[in-house]
């Protein structure tokens, strides 16, 4: 069986290194972008199965990753999982309608529920 | 209201609690409003009955009813004044649990991640332990910050002053750094709060870091200068923008260079440091240039010994 690629766009790098290593451990395939620019050229390149995306980024924020994968016929059709620590009803609504699958608070989500969201929506596809 | 509260009103401290002078304060624009409404009925018919002459008293109506219309304004103006000091609250609130969100989740994931595993080797463990430590500080930093923010606001720093050597204060700072660090000899003592010059130095020093180009090129020059001594932060970085120089000491400015490359930080240090140095009774400045880069500037006052 192949694994899963997902592709985690993150700045912060302790975030990076835990959510790496936990969906490693669970068998995915997993590449890391630290800024928005870097972020969509390795969707580009890697065509993940998935993107974590969070919204304050260096370079490009997440907002703009967002639109301009949609904007692409072939990225459009990857699923992106919003994961932040922004909360507010207008960040919300504006990645939503952006595309994206989900908008997750990194503060009220263990790594174990990241981790059952993701494969929530690798079952659903 | 019950007459309990109106006996209770004490309009002084209602405008201080709104952190506005009582004459951008809405309940004593009001009682001034009132007491001139009076004034004004009183005065018109007295003027009435003793001046018959109707063009005189429709003159005088209206030049009452123009005072009146510009001290409505003033209130209306001072609601909004009311409503910015609120909303700058709530600004304050947002920005800083957002910041604060950043340590606490990263600890919960780190922890999450090492529950998961068994049998951890003594490396992980030391590892788990150095991160929540440093996470820890990171959040006790934003407390810190967020208190002193409150002091400054409420004109009401706490300095525990005593005398020290800034330039061995410095040099214990600069020490992992590689900074040069050049002090003229025999420098007295200045006399301020050392755990918070310590801060205003290390949020100097962080900012040099981050913009300089060349880490290796920050240099600090302590001298004596007017009865102060003066400490300078030079960098050969990308200068500050003509359009931000004004915004620097600003609370929550944060340069776009700044944001472009995440350089961290919510746009409060400097904001800081600068009452923290200016309560001490010294002053902070800066000049940069897109080819020199910037300089970071404070004077301290030096310790006078009575004799």
């Amino acid at each position: 069986m192949i694994n899963k690629k997902i592709l985690i766009i993150e700045d912060e790098e302790n975030f990076q290194k835990t959510l790496s290593e936990t969906l490693r451990k669970d068998g995915f395939e997993v590449f890391s972008a630290l800024d928005g620019e870097q972020g969509i050229k390795m969707v580009k390149k890697e065509l993940p199965n998935l993107v974590l995306l969070d919204l304050i980024l260096p370079k490009k924020d997440g907002f703009e990753v967002l639109r301009e994968m949609k904007a692409d016929a072939i990225l459009g059709k990857i699923p992106v999982i919003v994961l932040t620590n922004l909360e507010g009803g207008q960040d919300i609504e504006r990645v939503l309608s952006l595309g994206a699958r989900t908008y997750l608070v990194k503060a009220n989500y263990s790594l174990q529920e990241v981790v059952g969201k993701i494969e929530e929506i690798f079952k659903s596809l | 209201m019950s007459i309990k509260e109106f006996c209770n009103l004490n309009l002084f401290k209602k405008c201080r609690e709104y952190g506005v002078s009582v004459w951008q304060c809405p309940q004593f624009l009001f009682l001034i409003m009132g007491i001139f409404t009076i004034i004004a009925i009183i005065a018109i018919s007295f003027i009435g009955r003793y001046f018959a002459d109707p063009v005189i008293v429709i003159f005088i109506l209206l030049g009452v009813t123009l005072l009146l219309f510009i001290i409505n304004f003033i209130i209306v103006h001072s609601f909004e004044r009311v409503v910015e000091t609120l909303k700058s609250k709530s600004e304050f609130i947002s920005i800083m649990s957002h910041r604060l969100r950043t340590p606490i989740s990263i600890n919960k994931w780190q922890l999450n991640l090492f529950s998961t595993e068994e049998n951890h080797e003594k490396e992980e463990v030391d590892e788990l332990i150095h991160g929540v430590n440093e996470q820890n500080e990171e959040m006790l930093r934003i407390v810190n910050d967020l208190l002193e923010i409150n002091h400054i606001e409420s004109n009401s720093i706490v300095l525990i002053k005593e005398s020290f050597s800034l330039k061995e204060l410095v040099e214990k700072i600069t020490k992992p750094f590689n900074i040069q660090v050049f002090a003229t000899d025999n420098l007295l003592n200045v006399f301020a709060d050392k755990i918070k010059i310590k801060n205003v130095l290390n949020h100097i020093i962080n900012n040099a870091l981050s913009y300089g180009s060349e880490k290796e090129k920050i240099s600090i020059d302590i001298k004596e200068d007017r009865n102060k001594i003066r400490c300078s932060v030079h960098d050969y970085g990308i200068g500050i923008l003509k359009e931000d120089e004004k915004n620097i000491f600003r609370k929550f400015f944060r340069s776009k260079s700044s944001k472009e490359n995440k350089f961290g930080g919510i746009g409060v240090g400097l904001y800081i440091s600068k009452h923290v140095v200016e309560a001490s009774g010294g002053e902070m400045g800066f000049n940069s240039s897109k080819e020199n880069g910037t300089t970071f500037w404070f004077t301290l006052p030096i310790l006078k010994i009575d004799k």
